[in-house]
């Protein structure tokens, strides 16, 4: 095991003790000094993850270390930066609880950076179980919200329910193949009906990690829940590390040739989640009226689209279209993350301001805040798929793998869905700019001041909109999902 | 291969499944979740005694206890934080949002 591959890592663990301990102390501006410090530490790891050398050395069967996974760990801290900024919004100055933000944060980023390595069922479980459980606290920080309380014991359940699933699948698979590494299975999986039963287990446990269905019940209790800006992260970073690793072991793991049962198995189980997920996720968005529930169900059906790049990888057992599915999902989890953090960070700063977050809460938000309601826009606009937002860049990427693989009735069904979803992005929209305010909501409108969120969400929603025409995040993602 | 080990896993499973989607109250869902993994935990051991190498299921098998153990202080330290703002933990009593 070489642990200079494991600097980042031990970094983000060091400084989120640190920030843990600082937080004890009373001091001025304390709030401000640990949301830097944190920053600081995230970009130091970042640093340090590009930099020190010998670092992309194999480290161990546990683990593995190429572009692929190096990609989605860059990504994980870059996105954690913005979170971080906005949840300087979240508590008052006296409180104690930005440290706990602050070392939860960093500890489940820790845990998602080791999952999207891992090639071992061990490290697998490990990273699921360091990275969901932090997250169950995050859920219930606002400790004065009973919404936020309710919360936190409803996905802390469901939660802890999914991972008993993921072990015990562990468990069915090992009992017949006999090993755990991800190499390994590739040609000890023989498709026994125990193996079978065990993947669905542990597929079943990574779909309640990124909320598809039918394990999504939780998603929209928790993003109505919890407070905006952990919703941010609990909506984002599970999703990407889930993803990387589902793609990661169906690509190492399985043999498409060693068993026509489990391999059909793997394909037809993760393309009907996929299916489902954009189906219900959309049409029953168009039903809610609060927007973090939208949302929610939004990100249920973002995740079918973002399940297509999965599919694909299971479908075609050539490098070529492979790697092709693997570029769509680092593109779309890429463009996925910035449009959520905005949308999210605008609902902090309407539920801050406004005191709300149905759609009568959103009516005529481009007549007093206007930055606001652009930033919504374009993120919904993006999160829509219009070009040339990033959303496009990676449904576009993502469809083109599905139709080389041969999969047309999936993504014509994405298509038909993407049409559907305008309904509920363009309402919120329709509210923000065609409707006069609603006088009801306006009455606990507090003064606008500064607002860390409000920052985060215009930044966000520029990058939507840039990063997709920069050529050099092609190159890196083209070059990471060749390693795949 | 240990069937009957097998077995008793795959009841211990089986039953912690049933009791944590039929039963409303909180703790008792936990102890149920707890069950699960003891099901797994003991699949493991069922499996590794056959192997020649026992020792990675063995250690899979601590890492899941030592897990279940911080996932049950995290989850009690939620549902006693509930209790004392609202004096019940049953689920049938969650009220705010829709189960």
């Amino acid at each position: 095991m070489n642990f200079a591959s494991f600097y980042p890592e031990m970094v983000l663990l060091v400084g989120a003790c640190i920030i843990l301990l600082l937080s004890v102390f009373k001091f001025a501006l304390r709030k401000y000094v640990l949301g830097l410090l944190a920053i600081l530490t995230v970009v130091i790891s970042f640093i340090v993850m590009q930099a020190v050398p010998g670092i992309r050395e194999p480290a161990g069967n546990l683990f593995v270390q190429n572009d692929f996974s190096n990609f989605a760990r860059g990504l994980l801290l870059v996105i954690s930066v913005p979170i971080l900024i906005s949840s300087l919004d979240m508590f008052n100055d006296a409180s104690k609880r930005q440290g706990e933000f602050v070392f939860l944060m960093l500890i489940s980023v820790t845990g998602l950076m080791l999952l999207v390595q891992s090639s071992h069922m061990l490290s697998l479980y490990l990273g699921i179980e360091l990275s969901s459980i932090p997250l169950y606290m995050l859920a219930g920080l606002k400790s004065h919200n009973p919404k936020s309380k309710e919360a936190v014991v409803k996905y802390f359940l469901l939660g802890a329910f999914a991972s008993a699933m993921t072990i015990y699948g562990i468990s069915l698979i090992y009992t017949t193949a006999g090993t755990f590494s991800f190499v390994e299975l590739f040609n000890n999986i023989k498709g026994t009906p125990l193996e079978m039963a065990g993947f669905i287990f542990v597929l079943a446990g990574l779909s309640f990690k990124i909320a598809a269905v039918p394990f999504h019940f939780w998603a929209p209790d928790v993003y109505e829940g919890s407070p905006p800006i952990s919703t941010a992260f609990i909506s984002v970073a599970p999703k990407i590390g889930a993803l990387i690793v589902l793609s990661r072991f169906i690509s190492m793991g399985i043999n498409p040739a060693a068993s026509d049962n489990f391999a059909n198995l793997v394909k037809w189980s993760i393309a009907a989640i996929s299916a489902l997920s954009m189906t219900y996720g959309n049409l029953t968005a168009i039903w809610q009226t609060e927007v973090k529930r939208i949302m929610a169900y939004s990100s249920i059906a973002q995740i079918g689209y973002m399940l297509i790049g999965i599919v694909v990888i299971a479908f075609s057992p050539e490098a070529v279209i492979r790697s092709e599915g693997a570029r769509g999902i680092l593109m779309y989890v890429t463009a996925y993350a910035l449009m959520n953090i905005a949308v999210f960070s605008v609902i902090k700063v309407v539920e801050a301001r406004r005191g709300g977050t149905t759609l009568n809460h959103f009516k005529g938000l481009s007549k007093t805040d206007p930055g606001l309601a652009l930033a919504m826009t374009v993120s919904l606009v993006s999160l829509l798929g219009i070009p040339f937002a990033a959303g496009f860049f990676g449904k576009l990427l993502i469809f083109t793998a599905g139709v080389s693989a041969g999969l047309y009735w999936l993504v014509v069904l994405a298509v038909i869905n993407s049409a559907i979803s305008a309904f509920y992005y363009f309402g919120i929209v329709k509210n923000m700019y065609f409707e006069a305010p609603d006088q009801e909501c306006l009455r606990t409108e507090t003064k606008p001041g500064f607002s860390f969120a409000y920052l985060v969400a215009v930044i966000c929603s520029v990058l939507t909109l840039v990063i997709g025409l920069l050529p050099w995040i092609y190159q890196l993602i083209a070059k990471a999902s060749e390693s795949l | 291969m240990n069937y009957l080990l097998l077995i008793l896993g795959a009841a211990i499973f089986s039953f912690g499944v049933l009791g944590a989607l039929t039963l409303r109250n909180a703790i008792r869902i936990l102890m149920c979740i707890e069950l699960m993994l003891n099901g797994a935990n003991l699949t493991f051991i069922a499996t590794a005694s056959q192997l020649p190498d026992p020792g990675l299921a063995q250690s899979m098998v601590v890492f899941a206890i030592a897990i279940a153990a911080s996932e049950t202080i995290v989850g009690l330290g939620a549902i006693v934080a509930m209790y004392r703002a609202k004096g019940w933990v049953t689920l049938e009593q969650f009220s705010l949002l829709k189960w």
